[in-house]
């Protein structure tokens, strides 16, 4: 996700997939296949919001907010703490219901078989 | 352009970028944090019923057991939906700068050398699947590109992501620092003027054991001419001349008694069963009577795991492509060094060095209990007899 995108050699196949994903057993594949989904829109979401830190704080130094000050924007440790407890939120939020498995698995019902 | 670059080799980032990179780390973090004291907490309950059933809490019994629950199905899902996206923020990063990273490579200062085979054969163990999930692997080179900085540039970028930054931050150095503390303490006379690594990725631990040992002449030997030319690159870069050779640890094709010392960091588990005794052999024919070989490899032993260790590293075997994980961690080096002739044998827990080590602050390093991943190493080394 990037504001300035240029154009490079077209993208080879064995570049963007690893080979020997195996089928874990038991893991439903459409369930897999959704989490992959999931935390890779997860992951545009935090670039996004991020983004969108970078405009608030060059508009509130009444800096020119440009997709070319947005790229350059650098966060200073303040800045980047804050971005931190944002994205920690986030994947605590969004992860709650993987670990909700946890209690479930500790309910006393046996689901070994 | 925000990132602070260490080398100039190593691949910067832009705003969003380095945003999705941070976002990998993060939720690497949160999942090693949260998630598998979670799978831990509930494969020590099964294994303690297992046990209470009067039979042993095999990896074949747990494995049974977990995989109707749906905490470890999604622990599974989860651990490597963060690998792909680890990856995938890597390759995004260098796939746009490509062209520079490669103008890079060939300004870089004419220090060292490369040497690359056209016809070599990848082992048939790396081949078969791409290790830690690195779309492309360790040896992936596409036919006539041949200035191609791809996969050393990807690996480069990926490793202090993967490690969390915790192996020596983005000079990712910790384990070639580790490596000369253990020389430092177990063999004090060794003045290394030839020295080999194998499996050497882009030569983050080789700069460091060149760096302490400066009068030797240091070779890197890996499996991908894409991983070696980055490697060479980046070294050049840094100041630091190495010479990198294409070429399998089983059969390196280098000269007889030519090192004074021979290691690995990490190689080994990224092998097989019948390559650990060639790759023995192979290092006691590459160094010179008297010279020393070091393994250094994860710090963790099959015999000393509990039920979570047990069911952690069948993730890293099956699901994050190490298929000999779990062989590596259970093989006997002492018995593997002394058939293929080495003497003066040790293998056991290191610490971490952080840094560079001083001799006179070594002492103790070695022999100690397994403080954990990034605080020891488990390490295997031998001397080849003088005579």
């Amino acid at each position: 996700m990037n504001a300035t995108v240029r154009p490079g050699k077209p993208p080879d196949h064995r570049y963007r997939l690893h080979r020997h994903r195996i089928k874990a057993p038991g893991v439903d594949p459409r369930v897999d296949t959704l989490m992959g989904m999931v935390m890779s829109l997860l992951s545009e979401v935090s670039v996004l919001r991020e983004r969108l830190d970078a405009h608030e704080r060059l508009g509130a130094a009444q800096q020119p907010v440009t997709p070319e000050t947005v790229d350059d924007y650098v966060p200073d440790e303040a800045v980047q703490q804050a971005r931190a407890a944002i994205r920690q939120r986030m994947i605590e939020k969004v992860c709650r219901p993987l670990l909700a498995a946890d209690a479930k698995d500790h309910d006393g019902q046996d689901r070994s078989t | 352009m925000p990132a602070v670059r260490i080398h100039p080799m190593m691949p910067l980032s832009t705003h969003d970028e380095a945003a999705e990179q941070s976002f990998v780390v993060a939720l690497k973090t949160f999942l090693a944090t949260q998630f598998d004291p979670a799978v831990r907490r509930t494969t020590l309950g099964i294994a303690e019923q297992i046990s209470a059933a009067g039979e042993k809490p095999t990896l074949q019994r747990l494995r049974k057991r977990l995989e109707g629950r749906q905490l470890y199905q999604n622990w599974i899902s989860s651990l490597r939906a963060a690998q792909e996206l680890m990856w995938q923020a890597a390759v995004d990063c260098v796939d746009r700068q490509r062209s520079e990273l490669e103008a890079l490579e060939r300004s870089a200062p004419k220090l060292g050398s490369l040497h690359v085979d056209p016809g070599f054969e990848v082992p048939r163990y790396l081949a078969a699947g791409d290790v830690h999930m690195m779309p492309g692997g360790y040896y992936y080179d596409p036919p006539g590109d041949e200035h191609s900085v791809r996969q050393g540039a990807v690996f480069d970028k990926a490793a202090s992501l993967y490690s969390l930054g915790r192996q020596g931050g983005q000079m990712n150095d910790m384990r070639g620092q580790t490596i000369v503390a253990h020389l430092y303490e177990i063999y004090p006379d060794l003045q290394p003027t030839r020295i080999l690594e194998m499996g050497c990725t882009v030569g983050n631990s080789l700069v460091a054991v060149a760096r302490n040992f400066p009068a030797a002449k240091c070779t890197g030997l890996d499996v991908g001419a894409s991983l070696l030319r980055y490697a060479r690159a980046r070294a050049a870069h840094l100041g630091v001349a190495l010479d990198f050779v294409q070429g399998s640890a089983e059969a390196t094709g280098l000269p007889e008694a030519s090192f004074d010392l021979v290691y690995s960091s990490a190689m080994l588990h990224e092998t097989s069963h019948k390559a650990l005794p060639r790759i023995m052999a192979e290092c006691y024919r590459l160094l010179r009577p008297g010279g020393i070989m070091v393994h250094l490899e994860v710090p963790f032993r099959a015999e000393m795991a509990d039920a979570y260790d047990l069911v952690r590293a069948d993730f890293e075997t099956r699901y994050n492509n190490e298929p000999f994980w779990m062989g590596a961690t259970e093989a006997d080096y002492v018995r593997l060094a002394r058939e293929a002739g080495f003497i003066d044998i040790h293998a056991g827990f290191q610490d971490a060095a952080l840094g560079p080590p001083s001799r006179d602050q070594v002492k103790g390093m070695f022999g100690q209990p397994n403080k954990g991943g990034y605080k020891s190493w488990y390490i295997a080394s031998a001397r080849k007899p003088r005579q």
